[in-house]
């Protein structure tokens, strides 16, 4: 039983920070109806940029990591207004496309800025395992969960309580209302990227921690898509409660089942939840065509 | 004053809607514009607020402007920064917001610009006091009246100059129907707000209306003073069918 809490602790843990990744997902769905395929590799850029300012410019973790959510934030707002901005008033298909073609540039930046090796990120947290009565938690993956879950947090709350938060809300209600009452619907679609951007950034820093860094890293963002559409494209809350779900039953499967089998039944799970609710948990019932 | 003058307009590759239409609407009046389905009302419409290429069309000649200055091409949300604001076909509310977040997004989307509209949101509550008895609620949740109240108190909020109205009594019971259109009135009456009202509905519309402009497959066929249109034997069988029958 104690066993079973802490896996389940652990899996937890893991499933907050799918929370802040999928976060991004929707935030981007939501404004701008766009299926962000890029939105790993951008997470992978941001753990590139923790690690080029925490182990090559040797700057503590709390200077390190406001440059990474910075710095990609501000290609999250280039991404909006070089490559998406163009192609406005085409059909969507291209705009998603377009983010396949980003990731592989992404892909292909990292290497040739940082090279293809595997790289240690510099501990951004204390070292020492969390021990809750006779539980143990790892401590990149207990405190990286911790920093992801208030991240979101304190999104949700700016999402909800801010008037520019507000803005956003109603641009990704509807497009043409907001703009006929003076709402600068461009202008919001490149917040809402930055913001994604900045929240990829730090799960870039929490997932490099709790692993290595690679230029392949990104690869993790497609689960979390997977994950994502378990919750619902379009639901927020829907992105946290299906992360959490997805990293509790691979924590669990992965302990009694083989590690083998970690892979396989979260997605089992997931495919049979979508035969059921096609829009996800918490989604709206609503055909997209990709 | 807004003038639209000999403008056309199609979507994606398709034949022109608009072809060569020309209005007024003089400022601080209610302007009726009446058409059967089809006629290119909302296109008008849609034309003047710069909603087009939300629905990929586009402009293809003619000028609009506002009080002398051209306006056309005009992204809506600057237009809105001109004091032109539409409330589109469908009211497209922000459906999954409440009532009073409706409201604030409108009244914070031109905050900076100038000081805040007389009475703010409170003044929408008094205009229309069926929403303030439900400013928490999810606006899709309301009846259409009460989202078409919504839509209008919304407009009114960015402090216009110039409104646009599309079909404001579609699909209302007549109750409400005459409650929206004394709101409307009201509008135009204390606050001096032109309004250019797209109606299907030619009774209510001629009766808060000044003038009117008949349109048939994007163009204007006919155009006069409200009493003329009302006294024109084909506008009463076209539009006006028995319902002011002597």
């Amino acid at each position: 039983m104690e066993f079973l809490l802490e896996i389940s602790l652990v899996g937890l843990a893991v499933g907050g920070v799918y929370g802040l990744i999928g976060l991004g997902y929707v935030i981007v769905y939501r404004a701008t109806r766009i299926v962000n395929f890029a939105h790993g590799n951008i997470m992978m850029f941001g753990a590139y940029c923790y690690f080029t300012g925490a182990a090559v410019l040797d700057l503590p973790w709390w200077a390190a990591l406001p440059l990474a959510v910075t710095a990609t934030a501000l290609l999250g707002t280039a991404v909006e207004r070089l490559l998406l901005r163009p192609l406005e008033g085409r059909s969507q298909t291209v705009a998603v496309m377009a983010t396949f073609g980003l990731a592989a540039v992404l892909h292909g930046l990292v290497q040739l800025l940082w090279s293809a090796r595997d790289v240690f990120m510099p501990p951004i947290f204390a070292q020492q395992p969390i021990v809750l009565g006779a539980m143990y938690i790892p401590a990149n993956t207990g405190y990286g969960a911790l920093l992801a879950l208030a991240a979101v947090g304190v999104f949700l709350v700016l999402f909800r309580v801010t008037n520019l938060g507000l803005a956003m809300r109603a641009t990704a209600s509807d497009q043409v209302a907001a703009s006929s009452l003076g709402i600068n619907v461009p202008a919001m679609f490149n917040v809402t990227w930055a913001c994604a951007a900045a929240t990829a950034a730090l799960a870039g820093v929490v997932v490099g921690s709790i692993t290595t860094l690679n230029p392949n890293m990104g690869r993790i963002g497609l689960s979390v898509l997977a994950v994502v559409i378990l919750g619902g494209l379009d639901s927020l809350a829907g992105a946290i409660l299906a992360g959490l779900i997805v990293g509790w039953l691979e924590a669990v499967t992965g302990f009694y089942l083989g590690a083998s089998y970690k892979d396989v039944v979260p997605f089992l799970v997931l495919l049979t939840i979508l035969m059921v609710r096609p829009h996800g948990l918490l989604g709206a019932p609503r055909v997209e065509r990709l | 004053m807004l003038e639209v003058k000999a403008i056309e307009a199609v979507y994606g590759q398709g034949a022109p809607v608009l072809r060569g239409l020309s209005l007024r609407v003089p400022t601080g009046r209610i302007v009726a514009l009446l058409g059967a389905n089809g006629a290119g009302k909302t296109t008008t419409l849609r034309a003047i607020a710069g909603l087009l290429p939300f629905e990929r069309g586009r402009l293809t000649a003619g000028t609009i402007a506002l009080d002398g200055r051209r306006v056309d091409g005009v992204a809506p949300h600057r237009l809105a920064r001109r004091r032109l604001v539409a409330v589109p076909e469908g009211r497209r509310l922000f459906t999954d917001l409440t009532v009073d977040d409706n409201l604030r997004a409108a009244a914070w989307a031109l905050k900076g610009r100038r000081a805040r509209p007389p009475g703010g949101i409170d003044a929408v509550y008094q205009l229309f006091p069926l929403l303030a008895a439900r400013r928490n609620h999810r606006a899709g949740y309301l009846s259409g009246g009460e989202q078409q109240m919504l839509a209008i108190g919304r407009a009114l909020l960015t402090e216009p100059s110039v409104m646009l109205l599309d079909e404001p009594s579609l699909g209302l019971a007549p109750r409400l129907r005459e409650e929206v259109f004394t709101g409307i009135a009201r509008i135009n009456r204390d606050r001096g707000v032109s309004i250019l009202l797209v109606e299907q509905n030619a009774v209510l519309a001629l009766d808060i209306a000044r003038y009117g402009y008949v349109i048939e497959q994007g163009r204007v066929v006919l155009e006069g003073r409200v009493a003329d249109l009302k006294a024109n034997p084909d506008v009463r069988d076209a539009y006006l069918g028995s319902a002011t029958g002597r």
